[in-house]
């Protein structure tokens, strides 16, 4: 909320500069809204070229005046929750300033009249004019402004262009031109509900906004967007002329992206290079650094000295706060030395697959193979956010379009999806035993992957979604914009899981406190020793498999494991349920009975596996 | 009479070159091959159609296919926008080829 909201309505307002007012940036996804708000206000806000990576609202300052962004939206409505959060930042606003791209008004401009169709004060922001003209799109400014009725200003955000007369047009800034044909449903609607922006959604049947006035949503959604769709059709015809249209290098590369014969070898190169980046030198290089030599060099027999000042360290308290999985201890030195350089180092290449537009063009890719497990190309994004951390993942899922979707990607993330954490473990262990065994594990994961989400697809009721997506024009990132937007939500990653590490943490504390820990590894030797033909020592590595992922293959470097047991072994810890971290956010996303089965489930898949192996290796 | 054959039989080929060129035909967005030139007849699922209108994309709208990834989705072009249709959604997608590539 504005902390002094004036609510001008439609009109109203004095002439000259609206005093602490609120104005709202809106426009579709990837037309450059971050730049034009870091340009207005000097601080960063993230927004994602991936329509729904985020939902997160940022606001900055213009002296008195707060900047809101949205998230990209085609429309205002209630199609997800980007919309919806962004719908409901529009409905606050004062002056809307919607942000264009100029090379893609016949897309654009759906959303422009929808908002001037609200009655908002409005000034139309004209970016990537720069690029536009590049390509050869001429917009005619001055007869759009007229057909529109708000300032249009040009502007080409990344260069700093147009920014002085954006600032200078928002005191301009009017309701614009609506539909005529729509204004006496409208100007009825509005008297129900005093709001003319709300009056629009209601006629428009947006649920949530008919629900708060305890009205009837209307119906003829459809007939008023296909009107819109008429007028933006020729407000385009009128205002843009294309003077040539180039069959450039960006267009192949498209279409090589996509197609599975260039495509697959472009995204097999990519997740290599990723983890060569993120495997190798982050979680094998870097995490060395923070982990061991910070963390557990310096912080970890800190805290220890202090606590232990205070408390034995072999009491219960001791144990819980600094012992081997403490609160203290193992909880920040996870959390700061191995999760933070990773989910950052995810996230930087994750921005740049976004700005560059590549992201929707591996989800089309993608998209026949993941239609086997009842997912679209969409979901191609949680689950290589997944390979980075599973946690991640998870959280991702919130993108995917039905609820059935997002079951069936989380369960397949948490039970075949090795975290990168994992893979720098499961790689260093493997690089032992040659090409073949690497080979074996991987094709192991990829036939059960398979496996596991047919079954789901078959066994989880509803239907997926199909795939309809806006392939964004490939362009470079721009490495301020990726740093930016990377560190942003690498800090929202965290706040949003620390609380569940330092919750792990705490859980283990005390099965460890309780003498729990050890009747689990007493329990489990049977199964371990018989069944997979490993040392008893690997229901230990199980056990801290829950932990960390990683802890729990490392706890094979010791154990002197030929070939096949090594092999057995890998394939049972990466099937093994996910780390408590993950485990504590399924909870949260997806509730008890999901979490039970899911366990039950990998645990079931993980020893069947991980046993059949080692009868078929003659190992067990 | 002779007149009248010459005519029929002029249209006759005409449809035939026609059908030869699969142009005129109607079918689904899943049949459509790159470089088409297709006009939307109808999208038959109804939250896919509102979400395409937003795009730009209705009945009556021409739009051309820049290309079908093998098994997978169609991609279309409208404008500067180019869309992915999945394969499923496509074939609810019925089209009429305007104008096929040579």
């Amino acid at each position: 909320m504005s902390r002094c909201h004036t609510h001008g309505g439609g009109g109203g307002a004095p002439e000259g500069a609206p005093r602490c007012s609120e104005v709202v940036l809106a426009g579709n996804p990837n037309v450059g809204k971050s730049a034009i708000f870091n340009s207005l206000t000097g601080s960063y806000v993230d927004v994602s070229n991936f329509p729904g990576t985020t939902v997160e609202v940022v606001r900055g300052w213009m002296g008195e005046t707060s900047l809101v962004d949205t998230p990209g939206v085609y429309g205002v409505s209630s199609f997800n929750d980007e919309e919806a959060v962004a719908r409901d930042v529009i409905l606050g606003a004062d002056v809307v300033v919607n942000v264009v791209d100029a090379v893609h008004l016949e897309r654009d401009l759906f959303l422009t009249l929808q908002l001037l169709d609200m009655g908002k004060r409005m000034v139309v922001a004209l970016n990537m004019s720069d690029e536009a003209r590049a390509s050869g799109v001429g917009v005619d400014r001055d007869l759009l402004e007229d057909l529109l009725g708000v300032p249009v200003v040009e502007t080409a955000a990344t260069r700093g262009e147009g920014i002085e007369e954006l600032r200078d047009a928002l005191r301009r800034a009017r309701p614009g031109h609506g539909d005529p044909e729509l204004n006496r449903e409208l100007v009825k609607m509005d008297t129900r509900v005093g709001s003319r922006a709300e009056a629009l959604l209601v006629l428009e049947g947006d649920e949530a906004v008919s629900v708060r006035h305890g009205i009837e949503p209307g119906k003829d959604r459809e007939l008023i967007y296909r009107a819109r769709r008429e007028r933006v059709n020729d407000v385009v015809g009128h205002t843009v002329s294309e003077t040539r249209e180039g069959a450039r290098l960006s267009v192949l590369l498209s279409r090589w992206m996509m197609h599975p014969l260039t495509g697959v070898p472009m995204l097999v190169s990519l997740l290599w290079a990723m983890y060569v980046v993120l495997g190798q030198w982050v979680a094998g290089g870097l995490v060395g650094v923070t982990e061991e030599a910070l963390m557990q060099g310096y912080w970890e027999p800190f805290v220890r000295m202090w606590v232990g000042a205070a408390v034995e360290a072999s009491s219960v308290a001791g144990r819980v706060l600094v012992g081997e999985f403490g609160v203290l201890t193992m909880a920040p030195t996870y959390l700061l030395g191995v999760i933070l350089p990773l989910v950052a180092g995810f996230y930087m290449l994750l921005s740049v697959l976004e700005d560059t537009g590549y992201l929707p063009r591996i989800a089309a890719l993608a998209d026949r193979s993941l239609a086997a497990v009842g997912l679209n190309g969409r979901a191609v994004i949680p689950l290589i956010l997944g390979l980075g951390c599973v946690t991640m993942g998870t959280l991702t899922t919130r993108i995917l379009g039905s609820r059935r979707e997002r079951l069936i990607a989380t369960a397949l993330m948490a039970i075949a999806v090795p975290c990168s954490a994992q893979i720098a473990v499961i790689a260093a262990l493997m690089a032992g035993v040659g090409p073949l065994y690497a080979g074996v594990y991987i094709g192991t994961l990829f036939v059960l992957f398979a496996m596991v989400g047919t079954v789901l697809d078959k066994l989880t009721p509803g239907t997926s979604s199909d795939l309809l997506i806006d392939l964004p024009p490939l362009r470079l990132p721009r490495v301020d914009n990726v740093v930016r937007k990377s560190a942003f939500k690498t800090w929202q990653f965290m706040r949003e899981v620390t609380v569940f590490f330092v919750l792990g943490a705490l859980a283990m504390s005390l099965l460890d406190v309780s003498g729990a820990l050890q009747w689990i590894q007493r329990l489990a030797v049977p199964l371990t020793v018989g069944w997979l033909g490993l040392p008893a020592e690997a229901a230990t590595a199980f056990v801290m498999g829950f932990v960390r992922r990683d802890f729990g293959a490392a706890g094979f470097f010791t154990m002197d494991l030929s070939a096949p047991q090594l092999l057995v072994a890998m394939v049972t810890i990466t099937l093994f349920v996910p780390c408590i971290a993950s485990v504590m956010v399924i909870l949260k996303e997806r509730g008890w009975a999901y979490l039970i089965g899911l366990l039950v489930g990998s645990v079931g898949i993980a020893f069947l596996a991980g046993g059949l192996l080692a009868r078929v290796l003659g190992s067990a | 009479m002779p007149i009248h054959t010459d005519q029929t039989s002029t249209v006759a080929v005409t449809d035939e070159e026609l059908l030869a060129k699969r142009a005129w035909a109607e079918c689904s967005l899943a049949d459509a091959r790159r470089g088409d030139r297709l006009t939307v007849l109808g999208i038959d699922d109804d939250m896919a159609r509102v979400q395409a209108l937003r795009f730009g994309v209705s009945e009556g709208v021409c739009v051309s296919c820049v290309t079908r990834i093998p098994a997978g989705p169609i991609v279309m072009a409208y404008g500067r926008q180019e869309i992915a249709f999945g394969r499923g959604l496509a074939r609810r997608i019925r089209v009429r080829r305007e104008e096929v590539s040579s």
